[in-house]
């Protein structure tokens, strides 16, 4: 089974090319025959993640495996990591700078949002260390 | 559908400017000659406006067409009167294509005001709550949508073009006037560009052609110089207020809903990068957004004269005195005209299966990841990327790139010095 496989070095601190991965990774997935709420479900996980890679964690690398059945979506960082995944799971709670507040980020909506969009997300993070957030988007799959 | 770009091939160098330029990466040089793919083609025109070599022209008619029909009647694109320079008065344009021979005017201003109105009476012909609603004045935005947005097929207003509801309405009030039957009069637009043509020759949502012919706007431009001078007293053939002459320029419609969240946004960059947000559902904040492929909407149309922003300003001097709007949409009006049509998709990918897609793009990576990412177009496609795409899909080989090519040379060499005597400086070992 083909796999397409995409690797793409996200830049932290750069907000205005925040969001280029997640251009690039939409134009190699609507090559691909999927069912285009797939293809915006998988837009908006990656999307998100690499918004926070950028102003939570000064940016990182971004994986994305795509075969048959499913989309995978890795983002590995060397942040700060995350003290309690509970809270940041919280709809609205944030800790964006006032910078990213400024431009448009922070509202608390990124992880709530990937979780929502993905069959499954697991994160693995440890303070000091980074955080590695893997997402599966399954083509079968059920979640909203 | 055929598009209508038209290459000269004895013309054609093979310099790859078009391939470049072109917003949807349909065109490739091969054996030092372009060719449009014309599945992917939207006929903008970027290719006719940027060819040094004026190679390309568009499929389109000549007024030879007039001895065709009984009755004839042109419309002028709303952006054909932007072209002249010091002219003071719509209605001189409008007679002299009388002296050219046509039996009437009716500026596409005419539809433009109709649909306006309509728009303006009932919002729910153009809003709709919770989705961006995208405008089909322009015809290459809406291929542009059927090939590439296809989610954003609901999004896009469900109309005909300002020009096609002008010949509908045109076509009833001549064989009225004339008592000729509707197939002896021939309708006839003045065009700004290849994706207009395209609409008259195959209109979309109407079962049969509504204009006749198709005129390429700098031909009848430099006709009518002459027929202009001799114009002394014209009648008003306008008919349009400031409402309707104020399409064809970015920003018309904007204009036309200051309580609405309108934005208007022109050139084919800035048009695939909004239809991308609004397909990330990245835009929230717009009701309606305004899309012309062009730069400054029409008036930057390949087969326009004048500079877009002159062209505009020309417009802006011309309207001052008209009233606000002159034409209401009646009820007969609304009735006789269809409104709505269906936008059917495009299909452009060439894998039918998941499966083949994935090995087809699997494979371009795996190429995309050894090339060197200069897009310098001397493999005949627009990038690296496009490039390994062609490779993977069987159009085009490896060693079609240069850089491959030099490889070859290098590993063909058994002495570094000679090798860097052959390959150009970039490829030489550093000293
Ligand atoms: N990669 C990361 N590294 C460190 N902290 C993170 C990372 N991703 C998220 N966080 C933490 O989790 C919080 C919540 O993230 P979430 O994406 O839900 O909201 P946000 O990024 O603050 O705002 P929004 O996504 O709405 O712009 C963040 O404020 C931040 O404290
Ligand atoms: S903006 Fe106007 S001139 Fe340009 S392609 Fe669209 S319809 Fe034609
Ligand atoms: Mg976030």
């Amino acid at each position: 089974m083909d796999t397409v496989k995409l690797v793409y070095e996200i830049d932290g601190d750069n907000f205005s090319a925040a969001g280029e991965a997640s251009t690039a990774v939409k134009r190699v997935l609507k090559k691909l025959k999927l069912p285009s709420a797939i293809v915006r479900r998988a837009v908006i996980c990656m999307y998100e993640g690499e918004i926070n890679m950028v102003i939570h964690a000064d940016g990182g690398r971004a994986y994305v495996d795509v075969d048959e059945e499913k989309i995978v979506i890795r983002l590995e960082d060397r942040g700060p990591g995350i003290p309690d995944i509970g809270k940041a799971m919280q709809e609205g709670w944030s800790t964006a700078s006032a910078e990213a507040r400024n431009s448009g980020f922070g509202a608390g909506m990124g992880l709530p949002n990937m979780k929502r969009n993905s069959d499954n997300m697991k994160i693995e993070t440890e303070l000091g260390v980074g955080t590695t957030v893997t997402m599966t988007i399954l083509f079968g799959g059920e979640a909203s | 559908m055929k598009n209508s770009l038209i290459l000269n091939t004895d013309r054609c160098t093979g310099c790859t400017v078009c391939v470049k330029a072109c917003p949807t990466e349909a065109i490739r040089v091969t054996r030092s000659k372009a060719v449009i793919y014309n599945a992917r083609c939207i006929d903008c025109g970027r290719c006719v406006s940027v060819c040094p070599h004026h190679a390309y022209s568009v499929r389109s008619d000549s007024l030879d067409r007039l001895e065709q029909y009984k009755y004839n009647i042109v419309i002028p694109d709303t952006s054909f009167y932007g072209q002249y320079k010091n002219l003071y008065d719509l209605n001189i344009v409008n007679e002299g294509l009388l002296a050219l021979g046509f039996d009437d005017v009716y500026p596409a201003a005419i539809g433009a005001e109709l649909l306006a109105d309509l728009w303006k009476k009932d919002g729910s012909t153009i809003f709709e709550e919770d989705l961006i609603r995208v405008t089909s004045e322009c015809p290459a935005v809406v291929r542009l949508v059927a090939m590439e947005f296809q989610d954003l097929i609901p999004n896009v207003v469900d109309s005909l073009c300002a020009f096609e509801v002008t010949a509908v309405l045109a076509r009833q009030e001549a064989v009225k006037k004339t008592g000729l039957p509707p197939e002896e009069i021939g309708i006839g637009l003045i065009s700004p560009c290849p994706a207009k043509n395209s609409r008259v020759y195959e209109p979309i949502g109407l079962e049969s052609r509504v204009v006749d012919y198709a005129l390429p706007m700098n031909d009848i431009y430099i006709k009518l110089l002459s027929p202009m001078k001799a114009v002394t007293d014209p009648a008003d053939r306008v008919r349009a207020g400031k409402l309707g002459l104020s399409w064809g320029r970015s920003g018309g419609l904007s204009d036309m809903f200051p309580d609405r969240d309108v934005l208007a946004v022109d050139g084919a960059e800035n048009v695939l990068r909004i239809l991308s947000e609004i397909e990330d559902e990245k835009l929230t904040e717009a009701e309606l957004v305004e899309t012309a492929l062009c730069t400054q909407g029409c008036f930057g149309g390949c087969l326009t004269v004048e500079n877009p922003f002159t062209a505009k300003l020309h417009m802006r001097r011309l309207i001052l005195g008209l009233p606000e709007q002159n034409l209401e949409i009646t009820d007969p009006i609304r009735d006789r005209i269809p409104w709505d049509y269906e936008l059917e998709e495009i299909d452009t990918e060439i894998a039918d299966s998941i499966a083949q897609a994935l090995q087809l793009e699997a494979a371009a990576e795996r190429l995309y990841k050894t090339l060197p990412k200069f897009d310098c177009g001397n493999c005949g496609a627009p990038s690296c990327r496009a490039f390994s795409r062609d490779v993977s899909e069987g159009f085009a080989e490896e060693n079609d790139c240069i850089f491959n090519i030099i490889k070859i040379m290098r590993n063909g060499m058994s002495h570094e010095d000679e090798k860097d005597e052959l390959v150009p400086p970039p490829f030489r070992r550093p000293l």
